[in-house]
């Protein structure tokens, strides 16, 4: 699949923009950012992005809660999900598969290389 | 020091002889007296009178003759007096032999006839003078007397006595010499005898002093003794009484004898009122699982080995109704006497909390150190990959440096992470056959980037190892790490050998070979401690953490193993851990892989449902098949011929009823199982029951959804249960048993028919041995996991005592171990009918809804 625009999800700031430093000037994509899982399911309505990157431990919304309130909602209903986490253990990962999202990226990422990881973990087009 | 054996032994015999040799003595002096001296000179005297007598006859024979008057009487009376002399001295003197009494015997027959010719002579002679003859002839006649006279017979008599008489002294003489030689003898035999009856008398004093020596030794010995004895039971006395631990002495049958104040603190319950109560009952709380309270059972049978520790950690009970973690140690008192035991209690409530704080701070801490680790190595990656503009080469190498002592800072938190969960028991190891040569060929891969760096050679040898029961990451963790301990001590253009190997007992020994400059032996013990470098500047200098070698041996340990290491200073070293080994009878486990999969075919809408049937259908074993459209599930029908249609009817507005419905009507589908999802009621969907097989409301548990699906695909019938055993009497007592249950029952004797079974008519529930002939329970167990016997219920029924790894390695779908000798027939069944649930009593039903088809 192609990408063109990107949700990143994180409550850190710094990691955020790291991230969209990495997305943008790495990947080329353009890059949406939210701070809450709240944010994200509203962001995603609106930008429509191509894929999601979502953090696992945030306040308040978590990140699985998150992907189903994503999945609840019809325009996101599809949308590739790929989870950011610190644990990253293969249970957790297994964990994570069934809930529906394609991938788990671990923390902390190379921003030089999440973009080829990224397509990495991407049903090709 | 002289024993009893060294004294000199004076026998019985010896006295006795010495007794004898005395009385001999005795008899000897009686006959050794001088000879009869006065019989002698009798004898002689007689003799000499004889001669005297005999010359006075002859003399007065002359007289008469010349004229002159006779002095001495007639010649008559003469001759009578000399016969009766002779007579006389027939009675010879003692001493004389027999022999030498007829010697003399004969001269006195001698000189009797020469006394008769002498009468005869006399009495011519006196008739000659009476008739007056002449002058001439009685002078002739005299002269014929005088020239043989009697009187020189009786000399010759006397010197033939005394002759003898000299032989008979001779002899006598040289009898006494004997007698005196022989008494000498005897004599020295007696003093002999006496000489050694004093000393045995002084041995025997001194084996007495020794003796009284030796026990006056013992009796302060066993003084000594009794003082230490009393002085070690106040020790340990002491030791009871200050113990922080409950310290209880049992009784054979398992009662409590002694009860020290730790445990009265414990318990909550005073000395007095625990002694000759039943321990385990006591001890124990209700929620001890029966697995944890059979091996403190066990050991508390007579028949424990003595001085073997059973330890376990149990949830125990208070009097006061409260429980607590503790440490339970039990054992056998070593001892003849009667049957004890001892247990050792421990709180462990404050271990456990301290634990739980420090797994809580470990795993918070690692976490917080993240993220802001994540930010640094983010930040520094951009900056280093130029995505904010070229850096000024000076700067390029400062961000390198802050990036990759970031990276090390990463790799301690996550190996801290690891061997903590290692620690806490929380590693999971997923086992399953790995290939040896494949995962160091694997691991090998990851480290030639560092090994060119190094230009140190990787080598493997590996032929013929085979394959491995491990998790496949988790062993390539630790060859890695091996690995790269070896590249960073081995010197430049060396070598790195790994060598993997199939030893005698069935396992593989993996061998990690450097010719580094070796690790000192005082230094090894402590290697795989934490942060255990070999000096301080090793972690700098070689960038590790110092936890690669814990973290090796805690996965190695987890798996049944263990790492030496064997080296020699400057001859490199060598690291070892053997893991078991897949059996293969000529490469058994590929041919009978077992590819087999049921396909499912899940139709939803639901994204989120999708994935998660998608995750948990695979996990167990199953091809899944997906689609939102019914459309598109008519085509999947069509081509996949899935085994089981399970449909989600939340979203489908009825298209999911029509799809049912035309399912019912083909004969190619109508039997196809279809289990429905669906957020409210058969009824509520107004849907008729007997079109499916089963229906599940919204959410649903995953369990009953897997055994649903089971029973969807199953074929119809009673419940199959398939008998693995290659002992032919259990099988048949078994399938008795399980007949009289209602089940059908198939058996199979050794692993591969079992495998071969399992696959052509998949039972409902496997009863499996663990030692087999051609394929054994593992690996039977290995190979139906890899397919659609994956889920199936298994009870392992063995002889053997397995440790919790190999149950985890015998596990299938519900799956509960049982050991022949211990489990009893009741458990057996009743573990059969847990794990048929239902079946028994539902047998033939499974065929009906297909049937009765609207």
């Amino acid at each position: 699949m192609t990408i063109r625009k990107v949700l990143l999800v994180d409550d850190e700031d710094d990691i955020r923009t790291i991230g969209q430093l990495s997305l943008s000037r790495v990947g080329g994509w353009q890059t949406v950012l939210a701070s809450s899982g709240a944010e994200a399911v509203s962001k995603a309505a609106t930008e429509g992005p191509d894929l999601i990157l979502l953090d696992v431990m945030m306040p308040g919304m978590d990140g699985p809660t998150t992907l189903g309130k994503l999945r609840a909602q019809e325009a996101t209903a599809k949308t590739p999900v790929i989870f950011m986490t610190a644990k990253i253990q293969k249970q957790e990962v297994a964990r994570y598969l069934e809930l529906g999202a394609v991938g788990v990226i671990g923390k902390p990422f190379d921003p030089m290389t999440l973009p080829a990881e990224i397509k990495r973990l991407l049903p090709p087009a | 020091m002289s024993t009893p054996s060294d004294t000199p032994r004076l026998s019985k015999r010896s006295v006795v002889l010495a007794t004898g040799a005395l009385a001999l003595l005795c008899v000897l002096f009686t006959l050794g007296r001088p000879m009869p001296a006065a019989e002698h000179d009798s004898y002689r005297t007689r003799m000499r009178q004889l001669r005297v007598l005999s010359a006075e006859l002859e003399q007065d024979t002359l007289r008469t003759h010349i004229g002159l008057p006779r002095v001495h009487g007639s010649s008559r009376e003469g001759l009578a007096a000399l016969r009766e002399r002779v007579s006389e001295l027939r009675a010879f003197p003692s001493f004389l032999s027999e022999q030498e009494r007829r010697t003399l015997d004969e001269v006195l027959d001698d000189y009797l006839r020469a006394l008769a010719d002498e009468e005869a002579l006399l009495v011519h002679l006196e008739e000659q003078r009476a008739r007056g003859a002449s002058e001439e002839e009685t002078t002739a006649t005299l002269r014929l007397l005088l020239d043989s006279p009697a009187s020189p017979e009786a000399e010759r008599l006397i010197n033939t006595y005394l002759q003898l008489y000299e032989r008979a002294l001779g002899r006598a003489e040289r009898f006494r010499v004997t007698l005196f030689a022989v008494s000498l003898l005897l004599v020295a035999f007696v003093l002999a005898v006496l000489m050694r009856l004093a000393r045995a008398g002084a041995a025997l004093n001194t084996l007495n002093a020794e003796l009284e020596r030796r026990v006056e030794e013992r009796t302060a010995a066993l003084s000594t003794a009794n003082t230490e004895l009393r002085e070690s039971e106040a020790r340990k006395a002491a030791i009871l009484e200050s113990s922080l631990d409950a310290i209880i002495s049992l009784d054979e049958a398992g009662r409590i004898l002694d009860f020290n104040p730790a445990a009265e603190h414990i318990f909550r319950l005073p000395r007095s009122q625990a002694l000759g109560r039943d321990f385990l009952s006591l001890a124990l709380a209700a929620s001890v699982k029966p697995e944890q309270r059979g091996p403190l059972e066990r050991a508390l049978r007579a028949d424990a080995p003595p001085g073997r520790a059973t330890r376990l950690e149990v949830s125990a009970l208070r009097t006061d109704g409260a429980s607590f973690p503790a440490e339970l140690t039990l054992l056998r008192v070593r001892g003849t006497g009667p049957t004890r035991f001892t247990s050792y209690v421990r709180d462990i409530t404050d271990r456990k909390e301290v634990e739980r704080l420090k797994n809580e701070f470990v795993s918070t801490v690692s976490h917080e150190l993240r993220t802001p680790l994540t930010s640094i190595r983010g930040s520094l990656g951009l900056l280093e990959g130029g995505v904010l503009g070229e850096l000024p080469a000076q700067a390029q190498d400062m961000v390198r440096i802050a990036r990759t002592n970031t990276e090390r800072l990463i790799r301690l938190i996550n190996d801290i992470l690891d061997l903590e969960k290692m620690e806490a028991g929380k590693l999971e190891l997923k086992l399953q056959p790995v290939e040896a040569p494949e995962v160091i060929e694997a691991s090998f891969n990851g480290l030639r980037a560092m090994a060119d760096t190094a230009r140190v050679r990787l080598r493997a040898e590996s032929e013929g190892a085979g394959t491995v029961r491990a998790d496949r990451d988790r062993l390539i963790q630790v060859l890695t790490n091996l690995v790269s301990n070896a590249i960073k001590f081995s010197p430049a253009d060396s070598e790195v050998e790994v060598r993997a190997a199939r030893d005698a007992r069935g396992q593989v020994r993996f061998s990690v070979v450097d010719q580094g400059p070796g690790i000192p032996e005082d230094k090894r013990g402590r290697l795989f401690g934490k942060f255990q470098q070999l000096d301080s500047s090793d972690t700098r200098s070689k960038g590790g953490t110092g936890l690669g070698l814990a973290i090796s041996q805690a996965i190695v340990e987890q798996h049944g193993g263990h790492i030496e290491v064997h080296s020699e200073p400057g001859q490199g070293a060598t690291f070892t851990f053997s893991l078991p080994a897949v059996r293969m009878g000529s490469g058994t486990v590929s041919r009978v892989m077992d590819d087999s999969r049921h396909t499912i075919l899940v139709v939803t809408t639901d994204l989120e449902l999708s994935g998660l049937l998608r995750g948990l259908l695979t996990q167990e074993g199953y091809r899944v098949l997906r689609t939102p459209s019914p459309q598109e599930a008519t085509q999947l029908i069509e081509v996949g011929a899935p085994d089981v249609l399970v449909m989600d009817t939340q979203w489908m507005d009825g298209s999911g009823m029509e799809l049912v419905r035309r399912l019912r009507e083909e004969p190619r589908t109508r039997e196809l199982p279809v289990l429905m999802l669906a957020g409210r009621s058969p009824q509520e969907e107004g849907l008729v029951q007997p079109m499916l097989v089963d229906w599940m409301e919204k959410p649903f548990d995953e369990g009953r959804f897997l055994q649903a699906l089971r029973y969807a695909i199953r074929r119809p019938g009673k419940a199959r249960v398939l008998i693995v055993d290659d002992d032919v009497a259990t099988r048949q007592v078994l399938r008795a048993q399980l007949e009289r249950m209602g089940a059908a029952c198939f058996e199979a004797e050794d692993g591969e028919s079992a495998v071969a079974l399992a696959r052509t008519t998949p039972p409902d529930l496997i009863v499996l041995d663990v030692g087999l002939p051609r394929l054994d329970g593992f690996e039977v167990v290995d190979i139906l996991r890899q397919g659609k016997g994956r889920g199936t219920p298994l009870i392992v029924f063995t002889g053997q005592e397995l440790s919790s790894v190999d149950q985890t390695q015998l596990t299938l779908g519900l799956t509960r171990h049982l050991t022949k000798a211990r489990a009893s027939e009741d458990e057996l069944l009743s573990s059969v009918k847990e794990l048929l649930n239902g079946l028994l009593s539902r047998q033939d039903e499974g065929k009906e809804p297909r049937k009765e088809l609207p």
